[in-house]
């Protein structure tokens, strides 16, 4: 029993960091339709600019953490801005923020060399005891803030006015426009979202024991690719639910598949659950069938 | 059943013809030039290493072939072509090396291999529409992986596996290719051997293209509810741009084996595709000769990075710490060519040997692009009707 709770706990707190990327990827994609694989480039430019202000600079943990999702969510703002407005078709734009996050990592990486540069979290390895069940501090830190987060964005998305638009746009961009809602204002506001998440998605990346802020952690954005087919790709609602269920299911993976299946099983759990859900719910968890008009 | 009686009607009606696979003396001569150079080019050079370097660049062009496709002509984006590479480059290995079957089998027995799992997995990706191959796909590459690894007694496992699958057809050993009184060495063997697939990938991708299916693919990428209205049906179509594809990329993954010698899993995974989707978008979408022209030079781009190093202070040489190294050079190439030429020049390389606006390139000038001509006319309407605001 206590293994089940240890597994589930450390896998609601996976969940919420897919919870947090697929987020991101949501949001873009409920805007302006455009799967945004410049992402990967947000999560990496947050790790290590949290770091060049932990590291570097000696400000504090979460003082750092903060301005660099800022940082972030400048960057994603201006990227929109400047490049990826300029193409016209969906299937570009994939291609061209695709392009973005193979050239990020590279330069960033440059800039910061490394194999595993410390982000000087305050958790270290401590370990909090509840009724038996080990949760690290990490975790039990991460839960509630990012339940928190994801709170703060869900009231921000119901009761304000830019939370209004967003929707409004999502709905019917031509139905919002002729109302008075600037589309350049909500894909500024979505892509500024989506590098603050990402941003902070890289930071939760980097504190994982034995990690750091790391080469490739703008492969591990794409991991919530899964989760955003599970929940709908449109959906909000289904990154949270869709990440939690992928990341309890892989922790559980982790415990429960025998060796002789190899190693690495459980990191290709995702895409299994993925193809799964492809082959019996393809809109996903939350997702609208589609409907198409001429 | 309707829908066939409906196109036989039109095509009466209309006098549609399939577009002619050479249809100018310009692209007749240079289609005899591109074969004659495959011959003539190991004749004369004889430096193992640039022939190493074309051979690649071959190979590359024949998988980035398959992906322009999928991506160019169908309007499917593929982040996972290196897993159909991969399944290639293994089953060649199993089939030639472990099996010890025949060059002329066991290499179409492996692109067979590819194209039968693109079957199995196209219904997944392709069922709705939307970004969801490219999703697919990325994670195909991560499960491929996984498998390579884990199938030791296939694969080799992590430490992977020596490729000893033979190259010879009959008498005919390209390892050891005798021309006259001429013995070549393996690397000029091996060039014409990469260079002559390519042709026939080439002309296959040619024939493909202005075929029925294949021009159904492109009604269905440029405007998907009006081909359907015309009576193409759309999963069809885009699986069998997806199937097509994924052959290419066995076969590819069959002749990359054999001129590596070596292969790891490690070898396909995602910074491969991403060389076959640069590969394709600064080649040229949609366009025969582009992913050649684009496999050349991405090809060329490690090379330069090489010999840049010495004298840039940002890329580090190899084995030193800092810096760039020259793989994360050649990605930041890939990356930033990538964005330019989708925000400023939708043609790719092979757009500057065209004539703007013109939809048939028919004067004597026209540069290898003419050859790519039963692709060019489809080429101009899909820059036409995408590119329209931007430009």
């Amino acid at each position: 029993m206590t293994d089940f709770l240890q597994t589930l706990v450390s896998g609601i707190a996976l969940g919420c960091l897919y919870a947090v990327l697929a987020l991101g990827f949501v949001i873009v994609a409920r805007a302006s339709g455009i799967l945004n694989l410049a992402q990967g480039s947000f999560v990496i430019l947050g790790g290590y600019l949290a770091y060049a202000f932990v590291g570097q600079l000696g400000l504090p943990f979460w003082v750092s953490v903060l301005i660099a999702m800022a940082l972030v969510a400048v960057f994603a703002v201006l990227l929109e801005a400047f490049v990826v407005h300029k193409v016209t078709d969906h299937f570009a734009a994939l291609l061209v923020t695709f392009g973005i996050t193979i050239a990020a990592a590279p330069i960033i990486t440059g800039i910061w060399p490394g194999d595993s540069l410390n982000l000087g979290d305050p958790w270290k390895l401590d370990v909090l005891r509840i009724g038996g069940i080990g949760i690290t501090a990490r975790d039990a830190t991460l839960i509630p803030i990012t339940a928190l987060l994801l709170l703060a964005f869900f009231l921000f998305f119901r009761y304000t006015r830019i939370g209004l638009s967003l929707r409004a746009t999502a709905l019917d961009p031509e139905a919002a426009m002729a109302q008075g809602v600037s589309t350049r204002f909500v894909f500024g506001i979505s892509w500024a979202i989506a590098g603050a998440l990402g941003a902070f998605g890289g930071v939760v990346l980097s504190t994982t024991v034995g990690g750091g802020v790391r080469p490739g952690l703008e492969v591990y954005a794409f991991l919530a690719l899964p989760v955003i087919i599970l929940g709908g790709l449109e959906s909000p609602l289904g990154a949270v639910v869709g990440g939690l269920i992928i990341g309890v299911v892989q922790q559980f993976a982790v415990i429960l598949v025998p060796e002789s299946w190899g190693s690495g099983f459980a990191d290709v759990v995702p895409y299994l659950v993925m193809l799964i859900i492809l082959l019996i719910r393809p809109a996903g968890l939350f997702g609208r069938k589609e409907v198409r008009r001429a | 059943m309707t829908a066939t009686i409906t196109e036989t009607d039109l095509s009466r009606n209309t006098q549609a013809r399939a577009p002619r696979l050479f249809g100018t003396w310009t692209s007749r001569l240079l289609a005899l030039l591109f074969v004659v150079a495959i011959f003539a080019i190991p004749l004369n050079i004889a430096d193992s290493y640039v022939l190493t370097v074309l051979a690649t660049a071959a190979v590359a062009a024949i998988a980035a072939t398959g992906l322009n496709v999928l991506t160019g002509y169908a309007g499917q984006i593929s982040l996972g072509h290196a897993f159909f590479v991969g399944a290639g480059a293994f089953a060649g290995q199993v089939l030639g090396g472990q099996l010890g079957l025949p060059f002329l089998l066991w290499l179409p027995l492996a692109a067979l291999f590819a194209g039968a799992l693109g079957a199995l997995i196209a219904p997944f990706a392709l069922r709705l529409r939307g970004p969801y191959l490219a999703i697919v796909s990325l994670g195909l590459v991560y499960i491929g992986i996984y498998a390579a690894r884990n199938l030791t007694p296939l694969t080799g496992g992590l430490n992977g596996t020596v490729v000893t699958a033979p190259v010879s057809i009959g008498p005919l050993d390209f390892a050891a290719l005798q021309i006259g009184p001429f013995l070549l060495t393996r690397e000029q063997g091996m060039f014409i051997l990469c260079w002559l697939m390519l042709a026939l990938v080439l002309l296959i991708t040619a024939n493909i293209v202005r075929s029925r299916s294949g021009r159904a693919m492109q009604a269905i990428r440029d405007h998907d509810l009006a081909a359907e209205v015309l009576g193409v049906r759309r999963l069809p179509a885009m699986m069998n741009a997806f199937v097509v594809s994924s052959v290419f990329a066995g076969l590819a993954g069959g002749l990359l084996g054999v001129l590596l010698q070596y292969i790891r899993p490690e070898n396909f995974g995602l910074d491969l595709s991403i060389q076959y989707v640069a590969i394709i978008v600064i080649g040229g979408l949609a366009s025969i000769w582009g992913p050649v022209l684009g496999a050349l030079f991405i090809g060329l781009v490690p090379v330069l990075a090489i010999w840049l190093a010495a004298y840039l202070p940002f890329i580090s040489r190899p084995g030193e710490q800092g810096g760039v190294s020259v793989s994360g050079f050649g990605l930041i190439v890939y990356g930033i060519l990538i964005v330019l030429f989708l925000l400023f020049r939708r043609g790719g390389l092979i757009s500057f040997f065209r004539r703007p606006g013109r939809a048939r390139p028919a004067s004597a000038s026209a540069a290898p692009a003419a050859a790519s001509e039963p692709a060019s006319g489809n080429t101009t309407t899909h820059n036409s009707t995408k590119e329209g605001p931007s430009s």
